[in-house]
């Protein structure tokens, strides 16, 4: 497996927009090529979901792969009385929920609850940079980037689906509320705490 | 008097600081933070920290392995859709004409729960019980559907209110006016024509249906002489692995479990038949043999 590759980005602009019904529409006839453009959409979005979900990249790549087979074999079943981003990441949790119970039901060792550990692949992005980054700057990104999945794989499960939806993704707090099926004022609580448990945990390492 | 806004102290700034650079800050509290950054260099510290902080977290987001895309859609690529109501080999064919002759003969009770637990001793459910019928039972699951909106728009009749029991029924009558073998291609109907209409009727009638029904659909073994081989309705079931499939499934949306399976065995789609944001706990779906009416 390699990583990096692909990099569709998570761009919200795509989303709940008439090209994509029109490409909802299509793929429940069946046609593939515009499924396809829907994975390009919602493939870093499922993706990151598993991964901090899971906390490890190779059962992310597994349960992604299994989320968006789901998708297109049960895309007739969206009736559109949510975005289908809510939809999809339904699914995902779904799927990575059932994945969790099948390894704890089957795993003799704990699950791992932590990112990036020991053998785990580390990427960096670079989105923000225009010219090719010295190795001094690349390190301390990297680091930087460590150290953020490091706190964020600290926060408890429903801290970490705020922080991952809204600071990650971009979500709205009104999208995040139909995703969670919370609160929108829940959804600001939870966040708010979540934020000042990453600001203290960043801290402690002296980011 | 022009009454000035309050000052804030250095704990309430940086209580609103992540709302601020989230966009979230109303514009009175905006501007009491900006005139408090304006003259405290330690909160205006904190503030390029949290602006710092949030971006290194959207830019820990993982880059997408590229096998994913690749994989699967390789995987999709034999891979046959579950309930392709949408599919082109669904579009108006003959037979759907006599298809929805056969629709608007379907008889649904919605009736309460407690209704049923009572034994379905009205008229309608006797006659059910007189005729013989296979019968299917699905536990119904919870949906994340929110309530919808739709208004009912059918022929329909609530017809009776006992204690909180409702029972709601369709005859052929709320389908008259339209004849079978018409297709109306391209209508606001999903282009499915008659059948569609059908159904579109179908949903006002389920619209009746509440959070805490039950629904029996009742339709006439008769009225799919010669459209539905007896060999495909009797294997209208819902085992094991629909059941488990349904509970997995259960935030796609699906809600009305039996009666979709049933639907969907019968080729007809069941979308607009739906009511948004009905839960139910039992359906149970009996399709009659050899009834009478």
């Amino acid at each position: 497996m390699t990583y990096g590759g692909r990099d569709a980005g998570l761009n919200l602009s795509q989303f709940n927009t008439p090209e994509e019904n029109m490409l909802v529409d299509l793929a429940k006839n069946g046609d593939r090529e515009a499924f396809g453009k829907l994975l390009c959409m919602y493939e870093k979005f499922v993706y990151n979901t598993a991964r901090l979900k899971l906390g490890n990249a190779d059962d992310a790549f597994d349960v992604s792969q299994e989320i968006f087979i789901k998708v297109w074999k049960n895309i007739n079943k969206y009736r559109g009385d949510c975005k289908f981003a809510t939809w999809i990441y339904k699914i995902s949790t779904n799927a990575c929920l059932d994945f969790l119970r099948h390894a704890k039901a089957t795993a003799t060792e704990q699950f791992p609850t932590h990112i990036d550990g020991e053998g785990d692949e580390i990427e960096v992005e670079f989105a923000d940079e225009t010219v090719l980054a010295s190795p001094e700057r690349m390190l301390e990104k990297r680091e930087t980037v460590n150290a953020v999945r490091e706190a964020i794989s600290r926060l408890s499960p429903e801290a970490r689906e705020v922080v991952e939806l809204r600071d990650i993704d971009g979500f709205s707090y009104e999208e995040i509320a139909e995703m969670t099926g919370l609160e929108i004022g829940t959804v600001k609580s939870r966040l708010n705490r979540a934020r000042a448990q990453l600001r203290a945990m960043l801290a402690e390492i002296k980011f | 008097m022009i009454l000035k806004p309050k000052a804030l102290d250095c704990d309430t700034a940086r209580a609103l600081m992540f709302d601020y650079v989230d966009g979230v800050l109303c514009e009175a509290d905006v501007l009491r933070l900006e005139a408090h950054i304006a003259e405290c260099d330690a909160c205006k510290r904190e503030l390029d920290d949290c602006r710092q902080m949030l971006g290194s977290v959207k830019n820990s987001a993982y880059s997408v392995p590229s096998g994913l895309y690749d994989s699967v859609m390789s995987k999709i690529a034999d891979m046959p859709q579950e309930n392709g109501r949408l599919t082109k080999s669904l579009r108006f064919k003959p037979w759907m004409g006599a298809l929805t002759a056969a629709c608007a003969a379907l008889m649904i009770l919605v009736v309460g729960r407690g209704y049923i637990d009572a034994g379905m001793n009205t008229a309608d459910m006797a006659e059910a019980q007189a005729g013989e019928y296979a019968r299917i039972d699905a536990n119904m699951f919870d949906s994340p559907n929110v309530p919808g909106d739709a208004e009912p728009s059918g022929d329909t009749s609530s017809d009776d209110q006992r204690g909180g029991k409702t029972t709601v029924t369709v005859t052929t009558d709320s389908f008259a006016g339209f004849a079978p073998n018409t297709p109306k291609e391209d209508s606001e109907n999903d282009g499915y024509g008659v059948e569609a209409h059908a159904f579109s009727l179908l949903d006002a009638v389920l619209a009746e249906v509440t959070d805490s029904d039950t629904a029996v659909l009742v339709c006439r073994k008769s009225d799919f002489e010669g459209i539905i081989p007896d060999t495909q309705a009797a294997t209208v079931t819902l085992d094991e692995a629909v059941y488990e499939r349904y509970l997995i499934d259960s935030d796609a949306m699906v809600t009305f479990t039996g009666y979709l399976e049933l639907l969907e065995k019968l080729s007809i789609d069941y979308r607009a038949a739906v009511p948004d944001g009905a839960q139910f706990d039992v359906c149970e779906i009996y399709l009659l043999i050899d009834g009478e009416n």
